[in-house]
């Protein structure tokens, strides 16, 4: 795959994503939004969306594991979203998906911007599902608390000199708590702010020293999904941070569309023998489906 | 306004990243070594097996840095300094032309395989093998070249399919009275491929290898793990094998003379080997050189380390530097020898 380099346009860097990354995903969850709608049914105190979204995604990362340096780059993400809104609670299944390359102040680059050594590819994707309840009501500002099950995988392959590689991978599962504040705007439009921070957490991938081989896999003779499932630690509030927060703007177009805009950022440390830190900025716009 | 307040409460936590992770450490030399120093003191796994004093070493070398140093010094005083560790898995690449680490064939004689060709006949190649028949004798001959190749690493039963050619070169071979199995300079690569092809060799399934990971800030912080070979293949070869060896076979090609000792049909012919028994990982250092260092290290069955001396030979045969320009290789031919007269 072509590369992306820092010197590129903005518009190329968008244009080459959308043609190599993920513009069939893109088609076809339009497609199925569309064919959906038209089967559905508009239903009263209870309102059925969904979302699809896109923008950027900006990964900035340091795994002292590997490198003192920090990582950054850019990624066209697909998400998708489904909500569930009822009188005084709601339901949300979120999906995102992105892959992209990261660089750093030494990564090594042909003319053309290409990367040659010294660079991250990254995939990482996210199944999260969130139930909130109304808690409070002031004004036209609604607060509403609950919890989400949060699933990660950010899978990192490090190119190094000569064609080297290693990689690495962070996958959690958290209970969350999660808080929505909201307010209505102008009786129409929407904001809405979202914190969330995990409990309880399923960790997978602890190395203690830097090979790929967490410790507890160490226990089996290979490395079968389900082992490495079963190789995952339960960590606490205490020794596993996870910030997320959203702020979303809902702007209706209509009885049935919505246009949004997002921003989120997300942050966590992952506890190896070295801890790994990885912050994701997103700014996404999408269009909601009122089913 | 309203998109006002918006926007700038979105601008103050963007700029919030920079609270949660810190600034790339300097670049200048000073700060390079004491990167390249630490990292070492934190992940290298043979200080105590090799006895090595890592601060004594810092002592000597980082006086010997400044502000002042230039790359080239920089390169000098950090390559003796690992030079020190004698070891092959320790290599530095700047990013100018320079040797990358400690040769462990400096000093030993060369006991090239360059000339075995001349012992063979219907000589046929794959991307890992040479093969052939010993002219004259009732022996087969196969040459393993490296050990490279990609493995699943979730499917272990997955093997590489250019070794996995081992079985076709068995089924062709099956009926030689023996076997020379050469991987003289043969300098390794996944050790997964070496598994696939020392289980066509194996009489049961036994411990080959304890491997030993540094885990822990302690220089004694270690964990082990056995791993074991067993018989696989469409045919299981047990009558005598000479493998021949040198100071170029090296890492996971000595994980497979590692295994193939074990058969009670094989004997070692040849030098030692390279002494590479470890797994290195790769690290960056601000001003764009990548090293690489031992962060894992095996011992074999007995639970002898052979990390700088290498697996020794049973039968030691050094090719003189006259044979070598007569085109005689002595180590095949001793092991011709030995393979006639079991």
């Amino acid at each position: 795959m072509r590369v992306i380099s820092k010197t590129s346009g903005l518009s190329k860097i968008v244009f080459e994503l959308i043609m190599k990354n993920n513009i069939t995903l893109l088609i076809l969850s339009l497609s199925a939004i569309t064919l959906f709608s038209q089967d559905t049914i508009m239903r009263q105190n209870t309102t059925h969306r969904i979302s699809i979204k896109s923008g950027f995604y900006k990964y900035s990362t340091r795994d002292n594991v590997y490198s003192p340096l920090i990582y950054t780059g850019l990624s066209f993400p697909v998400n998708l979203e489904y909500f569930n809104n009822k009188e005084n609670s709601n339901y949300t299944i979120y999906f995102q998906y992105t892959n992209t390359k990261l660089s750093s102040s030494i990564t090594q680059k042909t003319y053309d911007g290409e990367y040659v050594a010294n660079y991250f590819e990254f995939i990482n994707a996210k199944l999260e599902f969130s139930y909130l309840r109304q808690y409070k009501s002031y004004s036209n500002w609604d607060l509403n608390i609950g919890g989400s099950w949060e699933n990660f995988v950010l899978y990192k392959n490090q190119v190094l000199v000569y064609d080297n590689t290693q990689w690495a991978l962070d996958v959690f599962s958290n209970i969350k708590l999660a808080l929505n504040i909201q307010k209505e705007i102008q009786g129409k439009n929407l904001l809405q702010f979202k914190f969330s921070y995990p409990l309880v957490s399923y960790v997978i991938g602890r190395v203690y020293a830097p090979q790929h081989l967490p410790e507890k896999l160490l226990k089996y003779d290979n490395l079968s999904m389900i082992n490495i499932l079963k190789s995952g630690d339960f960590l606490t509030i205490n020794n596993f941070v996870n910030f997320e927060f959203n702020a979303k703007y809902f702007m209706r177009l209509g009885n049935r569309y919505d246009l949004y805009t997002e921003y989120g950022f997300q942050y966590y440390r992952y506890p190896k023998m070295n801890i790994v830190k990885n912050a994701m900025h997103s700014l996404l716009i999408g269009i909601t489906l009122k089913l | 306004m309203r998109f006002t307040k918006y926007l700038l409460f979105v601008i103050l936590i963007i700029s919030c990243e920079k609270l949660f992770i810190e600034k790339d450490p300097a670049n200048d030399p000073e700060s390079n070594f004491e990167i390249l120093w630490d990292t070492f003191d934190r992940h290298y796994a043979l200080f105590v097996i090799k006895n090595i004093d890592w601060d004594s070493l810092y002592n000597v070398y980082r006086p010997q840095v400044s502000q002042n140093t230039t790359p080239q010094q920089l390169y000098n005083i950090l390559f003796n300094m690992m030079l020190e560790l004698e070891d092959s898995h320790v290599d530095i690449y700047p990013d100018f032309d320079a040797p990358s680490g400690y040769d462990q064939l400096e000093g030993y004689p060369e006991n090239s395989p360059e000339n075995a060709d001349n012992y063979l006949s219907n000589i046929q190649r794959t991307d890992k093998f040479l093969y052939g028949n010993i002219t004259g004798s009732e022996l087969g001959y196969i040459r393993i070249f490296d050990f490279e190749g990609d493995v699943n690493p979730f499917n272990p039963d997955d093997e590489n399919e250019d070794f996995k050619r081992i079985d076709e070169i068995l089924i062709e071979l099956q009926d030689k009275e023996g076997l020379v199995i050469d991987v003289r300079s043969n300098e390794g690569g996944n050790d997964f491929n070496s598994m696939t092809v020392a289980a066509r060799f194996a009489d049961e399934k036994q411990i080959f290898e304890y491997i030993n990971w540094r885990n822990g800030e302690e220089y004694d912080d270690i964990i082990s793990k056995e791993r074991y070979i067993e018989p696989k293949g469409v045919i299981i070869y047990t009558k005598p094998i000479a493998v021949l060896i040198n100071r170029g076979t090296h890492s996971a090609a000595e994980g497979f003379v590692d295994m193939m000792k074990l058969f009670p049909q094989v004997t070692l012919i040849g030098g030692n080997t390279g002494g590479g028994f470890g797994g290195g990982s790769f690290f960056e250092l601000p001003n764009g050189w990548t090293y690489r260092l031992t962060t894992s290290y095996s011992l074999d069955a007995e639970g002898n380390c052979f990390g700088s001396i290498g697996i020794s030979p049973d039968i030691e045969v050094t090719i003189s530097e006259a044979d070598a320009a007569n085109e005689i290789d002595t180590i095949l031919e001793e092991a011709i020898t030995q393979l006639n007269n079991p």
